[in-house]
């Protein structure tokens, strides 16, 4: 048997998010990746069927790496304050430390994969969630709003400051950006207090 | 000496679905072939069969037996 070899498998993973990233699902092709990660065509069919297998599998492994770090030392009983800061300390940690992944996530997100991507989510993952948010509302903590809204309000402020700091930039004729503890505090302070009753 | 690779991927040039059709019944003569697919998007219209301890030269004379191209894909 051909033994799977770890380093260029991860070679082949690692490559494959970044010609998603840079250049889209259109930018990937078997050939294209084997050049980029200085592998043949044949030994990246050793591990994966096609270009949706290979997709589908990198979108199964990152989710779940992604929700363990988001689950990192939360508990859906938190106080909003704390669960809140719990979540963006999770969610901005993912993002920097695994900028290409996290953008990947993101592309299977606004893409028609998008349906199997979010087959990934584990229920434990989706029910924390859902009852942080209820025990919030009901205590008093968070006011009731339909879920969209909620985290358009609650994440997409975090968000956009990663994407500033990883682009090393924000608005037109602001200059260099870089995002530091105190800016995030500042935001996770202005969101908590938007979704207070 | 006996081939124990497990997976097995070669060029050909089986263009359409129906092609890829043809040739499953000829492949499933095969008991050790265990699963196998043709990607199409490839230019390589690639064909990978997974099978444990099977020579791919057997593979490469059925699928040319029907009247297609069937070449190893070097590694």
């Amino acid at each position: 048997m051909r033994p799977r070899d770890e380093a260029k498998e991860q070679a082949i993973r690692k490559k494959a998010m970044e010609l998603i990233v840079e250049e889209g699902f259109d930018g990937l092709s078997m050939h294209k990746l084997a050049r980029a990660a200085g592998i043949s065509v044949a030994t990246i069919y050793i591990y994966y069927k096609d270009r949706e297998d290979l997709i589908l599998e990198l979108c199964k492994e990152e989710t779940l790496r992604m929700t363990e770090a988001t689950l990192k030392n939360f508990d859906p009983s938190m106080s909003f304050a704390e669960g809140m800061a719990n979540q963006w300390r999770n969610r901005s940690k993912f993002w920097l430390d695994n900028p290409i992944e996290a953008q990947f996530l993101e592309r299977m997100r606004h893409s028609p994969h998008h349906v199997k991507s979010i087959a990934f989510l584990k229920k434990d993952f989706i029910e924390a969630m859902q009852l942080f948010i209820h025990n919030a509302v009901k205590n008093g903590e968070l006011t009731s709003m339909p879920l969209e809204v909620f985290w358009s309000v609650a994440y997409a402020p975090l968000y956009q400051l990663v994407k500033f700091h990883l682009d090393g930039s924000s608005l037109p004729g602001a200059g260099p950006f870089k995002l530091n503890d105190k800016m995030m505090k500042q935001a996770l302070q202005a969101v908590i207090k938007g979704l207070t009753p | 000496m006996k081939n124990n690779h497990q997976v097995l991927v070669f060029k050909t040039n089986l263009s359409g679905q129906r092609e890829v059709e043809a040739i499953g019944p000829v492949l499933s003569t095969i008991p050790a072939v265990l699963q196998w697919n043709v990607d199409l998007m490839d230019v390589d219209k690639v064909l990978r069969v997974v099978a444990p301890g099977l020579e791919p030269a057997e593979i490469i004379s059925l699928v040319c037996g029907q009247g297609y191209n069937c070449e190893e894909l070097p590694d």
